[in-house]
């Protein structure tokens, strides 16, 4: 382990994280939101679940430094008189959460449809492409609404809002999946002709252990630059769908849920109930973004 | 005065981790109608300098030294506008690949008359029929139909000789030819070799030709400047450096070569250019668990691997209808037989199916028709994979590309084990960790090999390590497809001396493919030679180096470079 | 070319089963056409007769080829809450949701392509790093928040463009266009920049990428080599090399256009199909949904034509005879 510690620190992939100032910026910016935002509980000023923390009276207070403002609301409050910092905090912990689930699933799901399609190839591998195609065809937000609005048309009222949350990850997850089955698939079948797995099959080992133990470390590293670039189009189309009014209810808000309820707002001049928000949503999906981008290209041998 | 002078070159790469100083204090001239071959191993540097020459170099190579003169007057350095009205104009450059030198959206018209009409103040209508007797020079048949096709629709072959046209279409002095032959096969190799002898006869212009091949050099070359890691060991006319070099890389460089004329026991080895790996603590093979077990029942068959009327085919057009589909016969109606202990050698040009036929007793593909017979046991026949798996695991295949055969992603003591394990063939985890080692420790590689990764590996270490995998089911049926032609010839000889000793060492039975005929006449009791899917002549090697009876064999033969017959002239 | 064409439509055809198959399961499985058509006093005997009307007593297998063939001739079936033919819904909100993709793709296009040319070419420039930089910002930007920005920014603080709607239209009969009043186009610019922005930066950076892979080719090194100008280089033998895979991309995010419309159509209370169908998600108003998804898939078809069409023309080895 030492050893792997010792490899890495030596390693190009750590040299082009600490040579790029925007990178480490990135970096830090991502963990700082992920650690305030799953640990809300204890870093945040409220707790906006608990209706004994704020009062009607606190509504549409404005940021401290403004005309109005006080100090104990940063960021002031939102129309039902809670703390827009510590709805961004609990915002964010609902929004991170749908989109890391999404991604797992989806690159879960994608990864056994395209090993299967790519290593058999034949009828199976068509058909499986024909369904990715007819998908790619239609934009990840279209197929997550409709997918979105036909689970919901399938519960029963009263279930919705419950499970909203798990609706969601599945919607987002169903419209993700595709692009993880087209590059493992494309990846298996290079790797398939490769020698490498020649040998094995020379060896004997049985298709399942080959797929396993020989393809798929090989085309996880693609996989895994998808998945961080993923991680910020899941977290934007969850908030996409929480604004359009079919994702996370209010009750238990998200990032897009609280831009919606500040959209309202917009006209009449509280500008900060969507604006800060919407920034905290930004800034999470733009540092992710800086990240994935680092990793294509620092994993990506052509481009040094 | 010479027509092209380097002085005093020196080429780097800088990096994070340092300078790399990819060429040093290169001097040489060439006059015009002179070929000069620059030859050497990979990483020798050979490339770089043609790149220099024309101020190509790759970022962030940069040439901090040195002066490259045309005609007396310094060329480098200069500004990119000057220096454009050079490249092509009076430099022309050849490319190693000719499948991706040409742009696949523009026909060869579009591609030469602009080049042409760049160069020389022509019309377009002038351009063309300039380009169009370009393309006759070379030797295309009917190019003023040919001119209007795009390169996709053109042989490899056909596509080098459009890049040869394209090169010498602005009249340049100089030719650079980076490894111009190196992706052809050998009858093609010859005969682009040979047109380029013409042209620069015909024309008299200078050209270098640079290439890993002793053979080429031998072929075409007035003179030869040797290349070791970056630096110039010898310069001088090719008889003299192929018969008598001075050197001793250069000698030890040659002796490597596998001679065409006659067979020897050993290759000598060239110390000079690797740790030759000198291996083995030397194990007892008879009592080691490499050597034991290895009686599978004394055979009565008097052939351990026969294959009887073999046939595959690849479905080239795809269609519903049985009538409309089109299949390339790949392997046609093959039979052939070794007997245990034999090493045989199948030898074809590529796409001659000998890789195909390999795989197809190995049960990577499945014959179309026919039979392997492995000891008696027709393995077509048989039907669970646990049936198969034991005369499998007798029978192993060590690949061409040292580096797709082996799993990047783990480490080498796992990629040996891994067929000890599967198949069973030790009691313990602490067995399987001991015979891993004595395997790489066998093969040269020493046993602190198996903690590493593959990419730690040169080439050559690597397919010791795909030796060292193959050996570690204990087989007796050895397929090697083209062992060592992805290595340089020093560590060819040494890989080759290899599989001589373990075959040796273990009795066992050999399957040898090669493109390259003085390979097999060192390693193989017979041949068989391959084209287009048939077998068109098999006989004990001698005979076959001596007297072929076919045709075709007879015209590979004569194709082969005789490197040490010429030198002794 | 007949032959490939030919292809082409029959995968086309595909296509077009396949999500008519989605579509008509929707109208199957998803809430009860009937109760949803019926009112609260319809007798028992009154929704039989309904059903019957319907066809929903039939073999799945007839009712699905009915489905079809209503489609084909544009017949959507009653919008469920709206109790109006979908398909007068549809023709009315199409003209909208069509001119501001039309809009987008122009402004995307224009933008994204010269944009990713320069940022390949000039890789180092301080230029082509700042267009990196926005283009990240541009991805990392929802749209929606896009949207909400500009309002806020242009709308709210300075006053200068209208928030919501088409503006003023003036109706040509069958097609009611914005595009000949001032204020229809003053109405047009923030929804068609909202929409624009995301699919300008991914023709950007997916042009970049692919050109740079084409600039590292030998044959564009031969092309040096020879001495050819850095502009025949860029221009006739990279760029058109990078057109070919980077065309289906692009005439698949332009496709994709109409429908990411639907969220600036919400935010901007566009009167398009987008809002319509985000009405009809909120409802579960089956038919038009199903038919959204049909007109969406038939342009996607449409667009994968033209594409295929275009690269056919383009690269010559699609062209070989056998």
């Amino acid at each position: 382990m030492r050893d792997f510690w010792k490899r890495f620190f030596g390693g190009d992939l750590w040299w082009s994280f600490k040579s790029s100032p925007i990178v480490v910026i990135a970096a830090i910016t991502t963990f700082v939101m992920v650690f305030s935002s799953v640990f809300a509980n204890i870093v945040a000023p409220y707790n906006i679940f608990d209706l004994t923390q704020f009062e009607l009276m606190d509504s549409l207070k404005p940021p401290a430094w403004m005309e109005r403002g006080e100090i104990s609301f940063l960021l002031g409050t939102d129309d039902q008189g809670r703390d827009v910092l510590s709805t961004i905090l609990y915002g964010s912990r609902v929004s991170l959460m749908v989109g890391f689930f999404s991604v797992i699933s989806a690159m879960v799901l994608g990864i056994i449809v395209g090993l299967v399609a790519g290593y058999s190839g034949g009828w199976v591998d068509a058909v499986l492409m024909r369904i990715a195609d007819v998908q790619l065809s239609f934009p990840a937000i279209l197929i997550a609404l409709l997918v979105n609005g036909i689970i919901s048309g399938l519960l029963p009222g009263e279930a919705q809002a419950d499970l909203a949350v798990y609706v969601l990850i599945i919607a987002i997850s169903l419209s993700f999946w595709v692009q993880y089955a087209r590059t493992v698939r494309s990846s298996t079948m290079v790797e398939r002709t490769k020698e490498y797995v020649q040998a094995a099959q020379v060896i004997g080992l049985p298709q399942p252990l080959i797929l396993l133990r020989h393809i798929l470390p090989n085309v996880m590293g693609p996989v895994l630059v998808i998945a961080t670039i993923q991680l910020a189009l899941a977290i934007i189309t969850e908030a996409t769908l929480s604004f359009l009014g079919v994702g996370v209810p209010p009750t238990s808000p998200s990032l897009g849920t609280l831009i919606r309820i500040g959209n309202d707002y917009l006209f009449s001049g509280e500008w900060w109930i969507t604006v800060f928000p919407g920034l905290a949503l930004v800034i999470l999906v733009l540092a992710v973004n800086i990240l994935g981008d680092w990793l294509r290209d620092a994993l990506n041998p052509k481009l040094r | 005065m010479s027509l092209l002078e380097i002085k005093d070159m020196r080429v780097e790469f800088p990096s994070r981790r340092g300078s790399v100083t990819a060429v040093r204090d290169v001097d040489f001239e060439l006059a015009s109608g002179e070929i000069l071959g620059i030859v050497g191993e990979s990483g020798a540097g050979k490339s770089t300098i043609a790149n220099a020459i024309l101020g190509l170099l790759e970022p962030p190579g940069i040439m901090p030294k040195g002066e490259v003169s045309l005609d007396g007057e310094r060329i480098d350095g200069l500004p990119i506008e000057l220096m454009r009205k050079i490249r092509g104009k009076r430099i022309g450059m050849i490319f190693q690949d000719p499948l991706t030198s040409l742009n696949p959206l523009q026909t060869i018209e579009e591609q030469l008359v602009e080049t042409i009409r760049v160069h020389l103040q022509l019309s377009e209508s002038k351009a063309k029929k300039h380009a169009i007797s370009m393309l006759d020079q070379v030797g295309i048949p009917e190019p003023d139909i040919r001119i209007k096709h795009y390169p996709h629709q053109f042989s490899g072959g056909m596509r080098q000789r459009v890049v040869i046209a394209l090169s010498l279409c602005a009249k340049p002095e100089v030719i650079l030819a980076d490894e111009p032959t190196t992706a052809l096969d050998v009858s093609i190799q010859a005969q682009i070799l040979d047109l380029m002898r013409k042209l620069v006869r015909d024309t008299g212009v200078g050209m270098i030709i640079i290439t890993h091949d002793m053979g080429v050099i031998s072929e075409i070359c007035d003179r030869v400047m040797v290349m070791y890691r970056g630096d110039v060991v010898e310069t001088g006319p090719t008889k003299k450096i192929l018969g008598n070099p001075d050197h001793p890389y250069t000698q030890s460089l040659i002796s490597a070569v596998p001679r065409a004329d006659k067979r020897m026991d050993r290759f000598p080895l060239v110390e000079y250019i690797e740790a030759a790996g000198t291996p083995h603590k030397p194990i007892d093979v008879q009592n080691h668990w490499l050597g034991g077990a290895r009686n599978f029942g004394k055979s009565e068959n008097e052939f351990l691997l026969s294959v009887k009327d073999l046939e595959m085919r690849f479905t080239t057009v795809r269609s519903m209808f049985k009538s409309r589909r089109r299949y390339l016969k790949a392997v046609d109606k093959v039979s052939f037989d070794i007997r245990p202990g034999e090493v045989l050698g199948l030898v074809g040009e590529s796409g001659s199916g000998k890789s195909t036929v390999a795989r197809l007793i190995c049960g990577i593909y499945k014959p179309f028709a026919g039979q392997v017979i492995f000891d008696g046991t027709d393995l077509t026949s048989l039907g669970s994979r646990r049936e198969v798996n034991v005369h499998r695991r007798q029978m192993q295949m060590i690949f061409q590309d040292p580096f797709s055969s082996l799993n990047s992603r783990m480490r080498v003591v796992d990629i040996v084990a891994e067929p000890i394990k599967f198949h069973r063939l030790a009691s313990s985890n602490s067995e399987v960790l001991a015979i891993v080692d004595d395997l790489l420790d066998h093969v040269g590689l020493g046993a602190a090999a198996g903690k590493k990764f593959p990419h730690e590996f040169s080439g050559g270490q690597r397919q010791r390590i795909s030796i060292a995998r193959a050996l570690a089911t204990r087989p007796r049926f050895l397929i090697c497809d083209e062992p060592t032609s992805a290595l340089d010839v020093s560590i060819q000889a040494q890989v080759l001396n290899l599989l001589k000793d373990l075959q040796e060492e273990l009795q066992l039975t050999m399957l040898f493919i090669s493109h390259d005929l003085p390979v097999i006449r060192q390693v193989c009791d017979r041949v068989a030679v391959m084209r287009d899917g048939k077998l068109v002549e098999e006989a004990n090697t001698e005979d076959l180096f001596n007297k072929p009876q076919n045709e075709y064999t007879r015209h590979l033969l004569e194709l082969m470079p005789r490197l040490h017959s010429h030198a002794a002239k | 070319m007949l032959f490939f064409i030919g292809r082409r439509l029959y995968q086309a055809v595909l296509v077009m089963l396949t999500v008519a198959l989605i579509a008509f399961a929707m109208f199957q499985y998803v809430g009860d056409p009937v109760a949803n058509l019926a009112g609260q006093e319809t007798t028992l005997a009154d929704r039989e007769l309904l059903k019957e009307r319907l066809g929903l007593n039939d073999p799945v297998l007839i009712q699905f080829g009915r489905f079809i063939a209503n489609a084909v001739q544009g017949d959507f079936g009653i919008s469920y809450r709206m109790r109006v033919p979908v398909r007068d819904l549809i023709a009315e909100r199409f003209p909208a949701t069509l001119e501001l993709s039309i809009m987008s793709a122009f402004l995307a296009l224009l933008v994204g392509i010269p944009m990713g040319v320069y940022t390949a070419l000039n890789r180092d420039s301080w230029l082509s790093r700042s267009f990196m930089t926005l283009s990240l910002i541009g991805i990392s930007l929802p749209t929606f928040l896009i949207g909400i920005f500009l309002i806020l920014f242009f709308g709210v603080m300075l006053q200068w463009l209208p928030t919501f709607g088409r503006g003023e239209v003036v109706d040509l009969g069958w097609w009611s266009t914005g595009m000949l009043t001032s204020s229809g186009w003053r109405s047009m610019i923030m929804p068609a920049i909202t929409l624009a922005i995301f699919q300008m930066t991914l023709i950007v950076r997916l042009i970049r990428a692919e050109m740079l892979e084409v600039l590292r080719t030998d044959y564009i090194k031969f092309a040096r080599a020879r001495g050819l100008s850095e502009r025949s280089i860029s221009f006739s033998h990279a760029l058109k090399n990078t057109l070919v895979p980077v065309i289906t991309i692009i005439g698949l995010q332009i496709g994709s256009l109409i429908a990411f419309a639907i969220i600036t159509e919400s935010v901007f209370q566009w009167p398009g199909m987008g809002l319509l169908f985000i009405q009809a998600i909120g409802e579960v108003d089956i038919p038009i949904m199903s038919a959204y998804l049909l007109l969406i898939g038939f342009v996607f078809v449409v667009i994968n034509l033209i594409v295929d069409i275009l690269y056919y023309t383009i690269d010559p080895r699609l062209r070989v005879e056998k």
